[in-house]
């Protein structure tokens, strides 16, 4: 599974670099997540701008973070889905439980992460 | 990689992906007859298109059709069920506003 992990402040920001995320990648995706929750984390943003293709089981492996980050009080968002993973996740209903962004920066900003200026270091 | 054909005489690829099916049933069904299709109509087409694939592509296709729809039951019962509680924070706030001494 190819994913990449950055750090905003108290948000970790999980970048999934697979362009189909399916069933077989799913077991290290989850495993990945819940090593940063248990770490502490307790902010979530999932990158999946990379995703063109996101089958059923993956829907559901999202919900399962959200209930993960949910039962430690914490919250995980969702930013950058292309439109077929879009399609899907409106189609489950995952948009009335799990919040989405359209970009990275409107994900931060909900958690509070103020968008980094030109004269930030 | 399979192919099934349906009654309008487009191919579908049998790769795996459900919403690829339903979008070309969408397409070639509902939308050429104006969203007119009848259950029959439809119900025709896809037994058209399930008669054409091996045992493989039928359990397939079963368990992501199965997945999405239990993913998506789940998050209505939870969506129904945080509606509930939040109408009931609501009637709780107005009866209390409107009790007299």
């Amino acid at each position: 599974m190819q994913l990449s992990v950055e750090q905003r402040g108290d948000v970790r920001i999980v970048r999934v670099q697979e362009a189909k995320l399916t069933y077989p990648v799913l077991a290290s995706f989850f495993a990945e997540v819940r090593q940063l929750v248990e770490d502490g984390t307790r902010k979530v943003v999932i990158d999946l701008s990379a995703v063109t293709y996101i089958d059923s089981a993956s829907i559901g492996c999202l919900m399962d973070i959200h209930r993960l980050l949910r039962e430690k009080e914490g919250a995980v968002r969702l930013a950058g889905l292309q439109p077929r993973v879009e399609t899907m996740i409106s189609m489950t209903g995952v948009h009335k439980i799990v919040d989405i962004h359209r970009e990275e920066a409107e994900a931060l900003a909900a958690f509070g992460v103020k968008r980094r200026g030109k004269g930030d270091a | 990689m399979r192919r099934v054909r349906l009654t309008t005489g487009h191919e579908l690829a049998l790769d795996g992906d459900l919403l690829s099916v339903l979008e070309t049933l969408y397409r070639e069904v509902t939308l050429r007859k104006h969203l007119r299709v009848s259950f029959e109509e439809m119900m025709r087409e896809i037994q058209g298109i399930v008669e054409q694939m091996d045992e493989g592509d039928r359990r397939r296709y079963l368990v992501e059709s199965l997945f999405l729809n239990t993913v998506t039951y789940e998050n209505e019962m939870l969506d129904a069920y945080m509606r509930r509680l939040t109408a009931g924070k609501k009637k709780g706030r107005g009866r209390s506003a409107g009790r007299t001494a």
